[in-house]
């Protein structure tokens, strides 16, 4: 069976991963607490750090 | 009564529960049409994924692989993956001005017409989004009716008017209740596949049988069709050929992003970050949700080698709940296949309202901004659900169109419109008005022509064609004509904005 698809798939999720921390380290360079910059990539809520 | 009935009770309760809780929540216009701009995390996540899990997802998905092959997990799955993985891009932009747009047109009319009142490229784009909404509506409300009816045995008609009552409550409560139903709704539609799967892996014997009868089977997609050649279904390009597959994947993919539904979740969130993270993690959300669709396609080629005559792939599903689950699991895969109907229809219904009503008639009658002008258009926000939700219905009952199919025409033509105007529109100050409308209307037009009358641009991609057409159009008209004013682009460019640009969009939303 062609994996081809599978792949693709595979694919679309590390490019999404790779795009998300880019945007999300431009927020944090930033230092914005309006654009939601907590000095994590991963958490965005400002007030609850 | 049987179980599926009794089923479907418990889902109307629930649904009704958590459509109250949202509506309470709505205290101002801007809480109906996008939340408030103040969605937490959490919410948003549920939303976003029960709106990528529509019936075309669901039921379309598992069907197309069915009778199409792996090809369909490149086309749809591979395709929704890969516009969700693009969109933190555009959703940090949509979300980063201090004072954000609240739909998909008053974006454009801020965007490409700043200081106009009445714009006419703002009622332009709602007019489109109102439309191809519409059908996204009732291509639910299908989905809905047929599956109700084939597992329940209730007329289809009987079906699609209980799903309405669904409906109408859920959208009553604007976006806030959306997304909280939808938030119940992508619990349901997890719990419902994986029943399906774990049905399907115990009854074919594990998934090396599954494919390997994939990959030798001859049987047709319908009794008495012509037979399938041996390992066409676990070919790269499937029945579908390169073209197709690859203008079905990009329509699905690039296309998507610019759905001006995902446009406006992107609005939603409290700050740029929760939109952008929101994204990100229903990215990682949907893995479990679309493993076990694909095994409940494959499988299903097992289970049932061909279809009764008479029944669409869109129907295989359905079929396999009838016939091979038991009541109790198929009763759960139901309830995710209701979900699936009731997340994506209510939002486009909100989002058919919102045009009608916010983006057209508020801009049109551009009346005194006031506390009472606002509650006023939330009430007939309220009462253009309803009726949207009565005309979705009867078209419904038309049934024009394949699901997964019908998505795809919209989602290409979306694509092809809006592509350029809200890419560029985000990421470059140089894109103005004249180059919009050029965009939007050569993309629009060549789409219809390319598509309704089936032509063939070289074999390439029709996405590629459509958007190349509105792209040079853009161009000449972007630079042949006059630059922006700053205040059409610096709050989507900036993260400190003047005070112009601010009262320009606050007089744009009409803020009371």
């Amino acid at each position: 069976m062609s994996l081809i698809p599978f792949i693709a798939w595979a694919l679309s999720v590390v490019v999404g991963i790779f795009i998300y921390i880019y945007v999300a380290a431009k927020i944090e360079k930033s230092g914005l607490k309006r654009l939601g910059a907590t000095g994590h990539l991963f958490t965005c809520d400002p007030d609850k750090k | 009564m049987n179980i599926y009935l009794i089923v479907f009770i418990i889902y109307f309760a629930i649904m009704i529960i958590s459509s109250i809780a949202g509506a309470k929540k709505v205290e101002t216009m801007g809480d109906f049409t996008s939340g408030g701009g103040n969605m937490g995390l959490i919410l948003g996540i549920g939303t976003s994924v029960a709106t990528w899990l529509s019936v075309a997802s669901v039921m379309g998905v598992p069907g197309n692989i069915y009778s199409r092959g792996v090809a369909a997990v490149f086309g749809w799955i591979a395709g929704w993956f890969l516009g969700t993985a693009i969109m933190p891009l555009i959703a940090h932009r949509v979300r980063r001005p201090a004072v954000p747009t609240r739909t998909f047109p008053e974006f454009i009319h801020v965007r490409y017409d700043p200081f106009e009142r009445k714009s006419k490229i703002q009622i332009f784009v709602a007019v489109i989004e109102l439309v191809g909404y519409f059908v996204f509506s009732f291509i639910q409300v299908q989905g809905f009716g047929i599956v109700l009816s084939t597992i329940s045995g209730l007329n289809y008609n009987l079906c699609c008017v209980l799903f309405l009552v669904v409906l109408v409550f859920t959208s009553f409560g604007g976006f806030q209740s959306v997304a909280r139903t939808d938030t119940v709704n992508a619990i349901l539609i997890l719990i419902g596949v994986i029943a399906g799967m774990v049905t399907v892996l115990h009854l074919t014997g594990g998934f090396s049988a599954i494919v390997d009868n994939f990959m030798t089977t001859t049987a047709p997609v319908v009794e008495g069709g012509e037979p399938l050649v041996a390992g066409v279904l676990g070919s790269p390009w499937g029945t579908f050929g390169f073209s197709a597959i690859m203008s079905t994947f990009l329509a699905n993919s690039i296309g998507a992003t610019v759905a001006p539904h995902w446009i406006a979740r992107f609005m939603a969130p409290k700050n740029a970050k929760t939109a952008a993270l929101q994204m990100f993690w229903v990215l990682i959300v949907l893995i479990p949700v679309f493993v076990p669709l694909v095994v409940i396609g494959m499988g299903g080629k097992m289970l049932m080698p061909s279809l009764p005559v008479g029944v669409t792939s869109d129907y295989m599903f359905p079929q396999l709940i009838v016939r091979f689950l038991n009541p109790v699991l198929g009763a759960l895969a139901l309830t995710a296949i209701c979900a699936a109907a009731v997340s994506t229809a209510n939002s486009m219904l909100l989002h058919c309202s919102t045009s009608l009503i916010y983006d057209i008639k508020r801009v049109i009658q551009d009346k005194v901004p006031s506390a009472e002008e606002d509650a006023k258009t939330t009430k007939q926000l309220r009462y253009c659900v309803l009726i949207l939700g009565v005309l979705a219905v009867l078209g419904a009952i038309a049934k024009l169109s394949l699901l997964a199919a019908g998505f795809t025409y919209i989602y290409g033509a979306f694509g092809s419109t809006f592509f350029w105007v809200t890419w560029l529109g985000l990421f470059t100050k140089r894109m103005n008005k004249p180059a919009a409308w050029a965009a939007m209307i050569s993309g629009l037009v060549s789409y219809l022509i390319i598509t309704a009358g089936k032509i063939s641009v070289f074999g390439i991609p029709t996405f590629f064609v459509t958007a190349g057409i509105s792209l040079i159009f853009c161009l000449i008209f972007m630079f042949a004509t006059k630059k922006p004013p700053v205040e059409a682009y610096e709050s989507f460019t900036s993260d400190k904005v003047s005070e112009s640009t601010l009262a320009v969009v606050r007089a744009i939303r009409k803020d009371a």
